[in-house]
């Protein structure tokens, strides 16, 4: 497959002429993802037990428009969350509600996989374009989704089979600046049976951009060296409708990350390097009828990562899962359920093999309380082999109030108690790994209110949001002279307000939707953590106050233009608060135009990222880069 | 839209207001010097200035002076001729001397080429600096070398290989002596002709020393055990075993230079530290602890006043030194650095 020879692909020629090879006329065409779409208000997927939470879903038009991106970037134009990278192309880790980066569960389809050994995950490592649907639900959640979900949740879902004849293939190609090229390949099949996806992609880059370096006292102009990246994988799905009540579904992604870990500029000759690779296999079953609706599923995940020289950090793991959902009367869902998760770790950092065998047991139940009131209440047991069990309850409650036709305000609100299992990591790493850790334990609660608004073409939805949340047993490595060992230690208290406006307006010439989001987030430390120790009452380090993105989009005929603005407010790097980054802002857009040809679809856009040259660190002393370019083709057939 | 743009404007002028970093900039380099290591990976290492007289602490006067940190974690600083020369490490062996003006620490120079350097002495014009040298696979040191420079024109002039991990370095007269961390042996070199003259055999991981008021040589090994050496014929004389304790870092002697006092660790997960003293007359371990506290990184006496400086910190916020008595009795404490490890006293 050509994608994934070692192409050197910031040759431009080379570039045009895989996109001129991609514009035989060999199929019929009819593909309407370049277009803008109607975008409407409508649920999301996790919202059956979600009452009282606050939910988005991530626009689709923006992840097709953004598939090179990495998730964390996506989040960080479209969200209040504070992704934090390690660089340009480098680890990101995200924040939700001033928590850490093990604070966010991230789901594939119902499987959390963030790393068991790290116990969160690397956002960079999860590209868009193997991504079809993008959703976010904000907040302690681990009375649906078990451990991690304290700050709140990412999803990661395939859009769900429609059994359609269909046939399509899609190719892209994308070149920019620092050598940065991507191509990626889209096949899907269906009949009224078999439902097929398949995704390939390949992405690198040389990643030698310019930056002042400020850690110098003459501040000279540098380029960065040792950060060169390269990412391939692949995605594909199979689903087959045994009758009109069963369906079996596999679904597979493998991804793999090499790169060169770029060095802080205090020292750019750094020689590390990294591979992560990720295997993820489910196969589910599903069965839908009047008498309620069963789920079955096996998955197997496998996580590898290698840093330099050093022994490399494999894990496996088998997950067994049921769900059970029904009807009981007119006035109540109820949803049972369990997961049984059998993680095996074997490095040398363990001293050999770890085996944890994890099993949740869980139950949901949706109470129409009124016509326009529901009460949903959730809750979780959790058992971990030669470890403490856990148990998180969440009872949230939503009412809608209706004010004519077109004006609609829902008051939301929820409280519930989460859970961290401590990582394998806090406990087995040798040296400094403490068995004896207990779970960090999570306590909120939160109060909304959505309003929205339709009328014909036009869309507006505001919710805002106030939150509390009191996280004990926090874990913190402390150095205890040689080495650094975990202790739950902290005590933080976050309280935060988020503010989430979208409008969309379809008109004669085209559509346009623009939108912001805001969070607030005072993240503090509520316990000193020695008796010279000045971290209490204070914020912790790397959780901006402050975050806004604003967007906007709009279609005009067949051209269309993207804008994102992006701020973030200046992050404390030490526990006292006496150092900081500056904050920063970034501006990125984006013009294309779609060029239909006989029964094809292409489209070429131009992005600018960075757009007012700003130089700015997410972490001390990591540069990022400045104004760069990103062409982009793609055609479809059909 | 008009909403968007209250929100922008009220955000662009909460976003501004960063806080405040202003500090005073004091230029005397009198008094005590706090070097502070700083995290490994970052540029966050200083170097504090505090008066005995007024209090007064000025905190990362380099960064203000230059608007740069040092580049790297810093192990060690020495004062020579109104030049301080910091001991900085990198990542990438990218390792190096920086040089600065003792009163403003306003930068003059870097002396490149050390690989983990650790500890300096200096005999007339020449600045003798300990280095580990790079790790091989197993992180072990076997190129450890000791850098002499010339400090008329900052470059290195002769580099002469050690016994593994050379720690502390001390001259008495034009002997300088290296302890050997790994190797358990110190090196004797002669400044003058700048050549190896003996190589004494050790206890486990000799690492720091300090003279008396009778003019011997101590030597805290790591391992457990402080010993007495003549400098006159190099023999050790003493070998106290400290019973069952951990001793790391440095040693410190009061203001009369009759009683020492040196630093244990207790096993983890204890995090436990005790600052001990013991007489110069000892033949035995009789040492008496008079500190303990938590998280105790260095200790320092001031020779002018007899007052005990402990470094106390953790990597992830700026560290505190606390004053005591000769007697363990606590006097006060003020905020430093990142991970302060060592004191200076001018």
């Amino acid at each position: 497959m050509v994608i994934f020879r070692s192409l050197s692909l910031c040759d431009f020629g080379f570039a045009l002429g895989l996109w001129l090879f991609c514009t035989f006329p060999i199929f019929a065409q009819k593909d309407t993802t370049f277009y803008l779409r109607e975008i409407g208000v409508k649920a999301s997927p996790l919202a059956p037990y979600a009452s009282g939470s606050k939910l988005q879903s991530i626009d689709s038009v923006f992840i097709n428009l953004q598939n090179t991106l990495s998730l964390g970037e996506l989040l960080s134009l479209q969200s209040p969350i504070y992704c934090k990278q390690y660089g340009n192309g480098m680890s990101s880790n995200i924040s939700m509600r001033g928590t850490g980066a093990g604070h966010t569960a991230v789901f594939w389809n119902g499987l959390n996989i963030n790393s068991m050994t790290l116990g969160e995950s690397d956002l960079s490592l999860l590209p868009t374009f193997a991504l079809e649907q993008v959703e976010v639900q904000y907040g302690s959640a681990s009375s649906l989704y078990g451990t991690d979900a304290i700050g709140g949740s990412v999803h990661l879902l395939s859009q769900k089979a429609y059994f359609q004849k269909r046939q399509q293939i899609g190719f892209q190609q994308d070149i920019g600046s620092f050598g940065f090229s991507f191509s990626g390949i889209k096949f899907n099949w269906a009949n009224s049976k078999i439902e097929t996806k398949t995704k390939l992609y390949y992405s690198e880059a040389r990643n030698d951009f310019e930056f002042q370096n400020i850690s110098q006292i003459n501040k000279t102009i540098q380029t960065q060296t040792n950060a060169q990246f390269a990412y391939k994988g692949f995605t594909h799905e199979t689903n087959y409708r045994l009758s009109t009540h069963q369906t079996l579904g596999l679904k597979l992604w493998y991804h793999q990350t090499d790169r060169q870990v770029q060095a802080p500029m205090i020292d750019l000759q750094s020689q590390d390097f990294q591979t992560d690779r990720n295997l993820r296999l489910s196969l589910d079953y599903e069965h839908i009828s009047t008498k309620g609706n069963l789920k079955i599923r096996y998955a197997f995940l496998s996580d590898y990562t290698k840093f330099s020289q050093y022994p490399a950090i494999p894990t496996l793991r088998n997950i067994g899962f049921v769900q059970y959902e029904r009807e009981i009367g007119q006035k109540i869902f109820l949803n049972i359920g369990a997961n049984w998760d059998n993680i095996n770790a074997n490095n040398e950092y363990y001293g050999g093999k770890i085996s944890e065998n994890r099993q949740d047991i869980f139950a949901s139940l949706k109470y129409f309380a009124l016509r326009n009131w529901t009460i949903t209440v959730n809750a979780r047991q959790n058992f971990v082999s030669q470890y403490r069990p856990a148990f998180a309850p969440s009872v949230g409650s939503e009412y809608v109030m209706k004010f004519g036709n077109s004006h609609e305000l829902i008051i939301k609100s929820l409280f519930s108690k989460s859970y961290k299992i401590p990582t394998l990591n806090n406990r087995f790493w040798q040296p400094g790994g403490n068995p004896d850790l207990l779970a960090e334990n999570a306590l909120s609660g939160e109060l909304g209110f959505l309003y929205l608004f339709k009328k014909a073409g036009t869309e507006w939805k505001t919710e805002l949001t106030a939150y509390q949340m009191n996280v004990e047993n926090w874990i913190i490595w402390l150095p205890t002279g040689s080495f650094w060992s975990p202790q739950n230690l902290a005590e933080v208290r976050v309280r935060g307000l988020e503010f989430t406006q979208n409008f969309t307006q379809k008109t004669a010439w085209g559509n346009y939707h623009i939108g912001g989001n805001y969070g607030f987030t005072q993240s503090q430390n509520q316990k000193a953590l020695g008796e010279y120790d000045r971290s209490a009452g204070k914020q912790l380090p790397y959780i901006p106050f402050h975050r806004l993105t604003l967007f906007g989009q709009a279609n005009w005929r067949k051209y269309y233009g993207l804008i994102n603005w992006q701020l973030t407010s200046y992050r404390f790097t030490t526990t006292d608060n006496e150092r900081f980054l500056e904050g920063f802002h970034l501006l990125n857009a984006q013009v294309g135009r779609n060029l239909p040809y006989k029964k094809m679809q292409f489209s070429i856009s131009l992005k600018i990222n960075n757009l007012l040259n700003q130089s700015y660190q997410n972490i001390e002393h990591r540069a990022m880069p400045l104004q760069n370019f990103q062409i982009t083709f793609k055609t479809n057939f059909l | 839209m008009r909403k968007q743009l209250f929100f922008g404007l009220l955000f662009f002028a909460l976003y501004s207001c960063s806080p405040d970093s202003s500090n005073s900039r004091p230029t005397s380099a009198e008094g005590v010097i706090v070097v502070n290591e700083g995290a490994f990976g970052n540029t966050n290492s200083s170097v504090s200035f505090y008066n005995p007289a007024n209090r007064n602490v000025s905190n990362d006067l380099f960064r203000l002076t230059n608007s740069a940190g040092f580049g790297g974690t810093v192990q060690s600083a020495h004062f020579e001729v109104q030049r301080c020369y910091v001991a900085v490490q990198t990542s990438s062996y990218k390792d190096k001397i920086v040089v600065a003006e003792a009163g403003n620490m306003k930068f003059v120079t870097e002396i490149p080429d050390m690989i983990i350097p650790r500890y300096m002495a200096a005999v007339g014009n020449k600045l003798f600096v300990s280095n580990w040298g790079n790790y091989d696979q197993s992180f072990n040191s076997p190129n450890s070398f000791v850098a002499i420079v010339d400090l008329s024109t900052n470059k290195i002039t002769k580099k002469i290989l050690t016994g593994s991990r050379p720690e502390g370095i001390f001259a008495i007269g034009n002997t300088i002596y290296i302890a050997n961390q790994a190797a358990n042996t110190i090196t004797v070199l002669d400044a003058v002709s700048e050549s190896i003259k003996s190589t004494l055999e050790m206890p486990k991981s000799p690492s720091h020393f300090v003279i008396d008021k009778e003019n011997k040589l101590w030597v805290l090994c790591e391992g457990g055990n402080l010993v007495r050496i003549n400098p006159s014929n190099n023999q050790i004389e003493r070998n106290i075993s400290l019973m069952a304790k951990s001793p790391s870092g440095n040693l410190a002697l009061n203001a009369n230079r009759d009683s020492i006092f040196f630093r244990t660790t207790e096993p983890w997960p204890s995090q436990n530290r005790a600052i001990w003293k013991i007489s110069i007359q000892t033949t035995t371990d009789n040492a008496q602890r008079i500190i303990q506290k938590e998280s105790m990184l260095s200790l320092g006496v001031d020779p002018f006043s007899n007052l005990l400086y402990i470094g106390i910190g953790t990597y992830s916020a700026n560290g505190t030194v606390v004053r005591f008595n000769s007697g363990g009795k606590e006097i006060d404490n003020f905020a430093v650095g990142i991970a302060p490890n060592g004191f200076i006293f001018r």
